[in-house]
C-alpha cells in the first residue's frame, strides 16, 4: 500500500461527507420511502440466502407444535362460523324488515381475492419502544401492493364445498388472523406495518356472543398502540361491548366476505363525559410474525351478471 | 481490483449481519463496526466513504433516522484516521482505546440522533449495556486480528 494512502482524510471530504448525512435528515418522506426501499431490494439476495441458509438468524419465532398448530386450526374455525352465524342473523333480520330484492339487483363480489405466500427475510426497528416491520421477498414485480393486508400461514382447513355457498378462494381466507398490512414495496422487497403499529388504521367489527349465538356488533376503527396492543375507537357508548367479544373485518356491505380476524377484546371501559368506549383488543398473533406470510391481494376481475333476459352480461371492472 | 472487490463483499457482508439484528439488539459483534475499523486502519480515505455508505444502508434497513449512522461514521473514522490507527506504528493501548472509541461513537450513533429529534428515550439501562457489550466484543475483535495478521507480517518483514 503506498504511504499516501495511510494520510487521513482531508476537511474536504469528511465535511462533503457529514453534510451528506446532514442532508439525509432533511430527506422529505417520499424520497427516504424509495431510498429504503432501494437498500431493500439491494440486501434481498444476500437475506434470501441468509434465510435459507440460517434460518435462525432472520429470527423467526420457532414454529408451533403439531398440536398448537391442531388447535389453532379449530380456533381459526370456530372463529369463522361465528362470524358466518353472526353475519347470517344480521342477513336474516334485513331480509325481514326490508321488501324482497329483485334477484338482478344483486351484483356478485367483483373483487377477487388472491393469496400468495411471501418469506420474511429482514425485520425494520427504528427502536426498541417500536414494533419491528417484517421484511418480506415479494415486491411490486410479485404484485404486492401498498395496503394488501398480510395474514398469518396455516393450511385451509375447513370442509365445506360450493353446496354451502362458499367459493375456493373463501376457503383459504376464512378466520384467519391479520398480521399487518403493507406499508412500502420496491421491486423485489415489501415492508409490513403490524397492526400494532400506532399508525396502523382499519376497519372492524365486533362479533358478541350471546346465549351461546353470535351477533354482529358495532363496526369501529382497529389503531395500533404502543403497548403492543390495540384499540378499537368509535365505538359509540350506546353500543354492547364486553370483554371477549371477537373482532374482525368489516363483514357488512364489503365485498370481502370471509371474516378476517383481528384480535379478541380484553379490556372496555366506559370513561365518564367520553362519547365512546376506550377498547383495548389483543391481536390474534402476539409477537413478530412467522418465517412465512400470507399476502392478500384484492383484485378488481370482471364478474358476470345474470339477468332475466340475457342470460349473463360483463360487469364493470 | 481483487482486494477492492474483496472488501466491497466483506462491506455487504457485514451489512448484511447487521440488518439482520434488527430483531435482537443484542446481537454482538457488530461485523460493521470491526469492518470499518479495519478499513480505517488499513485505507483510512476508503474508510471514511466505507463508513458514509454502511451508514447509509443501516439507516435505510433499520427503519431509523436516515443520515445518523453516516453522521456518526463519519465522525467516528474521521476521529480514528487522526488518532494514527494504522499498522505501521500500532501501539496496543492506544489502538484498543480509539477503537473502541470509534466503535461505540458508530453504535450510539442512531440512538442519540433519536434522542437528540425526541424520537426514542436514551435512558435505559439496556441500550447502554447493548452497545458496552458490542463495543467490547467489536475491540477484542479487531486487536485479534490486528495481533494474529498484522505482527505476523511485521515478523515476516524483519
Amino acid at each position: 500500500m503506498a504511504a499516501e494512502s495511510h494520510s487521513p482524510p482531508g476537511l474536504v471530504p469528511i465535511a462533503a461527507a457529514l453534510l451528506g448525512g446532514g442532508m439525509l435528515f432533511c430527506l422529505p418522506d417520499v424520497w427516504a420511502g424509495k431510498l429504503r426501499s432501494a437498500v431493500h431490494d439491494l440486501l434481498a439476495p444476500g437475506q434470501c440466502v441468509l434465510a435459507a441458509a440460517v434460518p435462525q438468524v432472520i429470527s423467526g419465532p420457532v414454529a408451533p407444535s403439531t398440536a398448537t398448530a391442531t388447535e389453532s386450526q379449530w380456533e381459526r374455525q370456530a372463529r369463522y362460523w361465528q362470524a358466518e352465524a353472526a353475519k347470517l342473523r344480521a342477513e336474516l333480520t334485513e331480509a325481514n324488515r326490508v321488501p324482497t330484492w329483485p334477484v338482478a339487483a344483486i351484483i356478485p363480489s367483483q373483487i377477487q381475492p388472491k393469496l400468495r405466500t411471501a418469506r420474511i427475510i429482514g425485520w425494520e426497528r427504528p427502536s426498541i419502544d417500536e414494533a419491528p416491520a417484517a421484511v418480506l421477498r415479494a415486491g411490486s414485480t410479485d404484485h404486492v401492493a401498498v395496503h394488501d393486508l398480510v395474514l398469518a400461514p396455516g393450511e385451509s382447513i375447513l370442509d365445506q364445498g360450493q353446496s354451502q355457498g362458499i367459493a375456493a378462494d373463501d376457503l383459504v381466507l376464512a378466520g384467519r388472523s391479520i398480521i399487518g398490512r403493507i406499508s412500502r414495496t420496491s421491486r423485489w422487497t415489501s415492508t409490513i406495518q403490524p397492526i400494532t403499529d400506532p399508525e396502523f388504521r382499519g376497519q372492524a367489527q365486533i362479533v358478541r356472543l350471546q346465549d351461546g349465538e353470535a351477533v354482529l356488533g358495532a363496526e369501529g376503527i382497529l389503531s395500533g398502540s404502543i403497548a403492543g396492543a390495540c384499540r378499537l375507537l368509535h365505538i359509540g357508548t350506546t353500543d354492547p361491548v364486553a370483554e371477549g367479544d371477537l373482532v374482525f373485518t368489516a363483514l357488512r356491505g364489503v365485498p370481502l366476505s370471509p371474516p378476517l380476524f383481528y384480535g379478541t377484546i380484553t379490556w372496555a371501559e366506559l370513561r365518564p363525559g367520553e362519547p365512546d368506549w376506550s377498547i383495548e383488543v389483543t391481536p390474534a398473533r402476539s409477537g413478530p410474525p412467522p418465517s412465512e406470510v400470507l399476502v392478500l391481494e384484492l383484485s378488481h376481475g370482471l364478474a358476470k351478471v345474470s339477468t332475466p333476459s340475457s342470460g349473463a352480461v360483463r360487469g364493470v371492472p | 481490483m481483487g482486494r477492492t472487490l474483496l472488501w466491497m463483499t466483506l462491506g455487504y457482508v457485514s451489512c448484511l449481519w447487521d440488518c439482520s439484528a434488527g430483531l435482537h439488539d443484542s446481537r454482538w459483534p457488530s461485523a460493521t463496526g470491526v469492518y470499518l475499523t479495519l478499513l480505517v486502519m488499513l485505507w483510512p480515505k476508503c474508510g471514511l466513504w466505507g463508513a458514509a455508505i454502511c451508514g447509509l444502508v443501516l439507516d435505510a434497513a433499520h427503519g431509523g433516522v436516515l443520515g445518523s449512522r453516516v453522521l456518526g461514521g463519519v465522525t467516528a473514522t474521521s476521529l480514528a484516521c487522526h488518532f494514527s490507527l494504522h499498522r505501521a506504528e500500532i501501539r496496543w493501548p492506544r489502538a484498543a482505546f480509539s477503537i473502541a472509541t470509534a466503535i461505540a461513537i458508530w453504535l450510539a450513533a442512531p440512538l442519540l440522533t433519536g434522542g437528540v429529534r425526541g424520537d426514542l428515550q436514551f435512558n435505559r439501562w439496556t441500550q447502554a449495556q447493548s452497545i458496552a457489550t458490542t463495543t467490547l466484543s467489536s475491540t477484542l475483535i479487531v486487536l485479534a486480528i490486528c495481533a494474529l495478521v498484522w505482527t505476523k507480517r511485521v515478523d515476516r518483514a524483519d
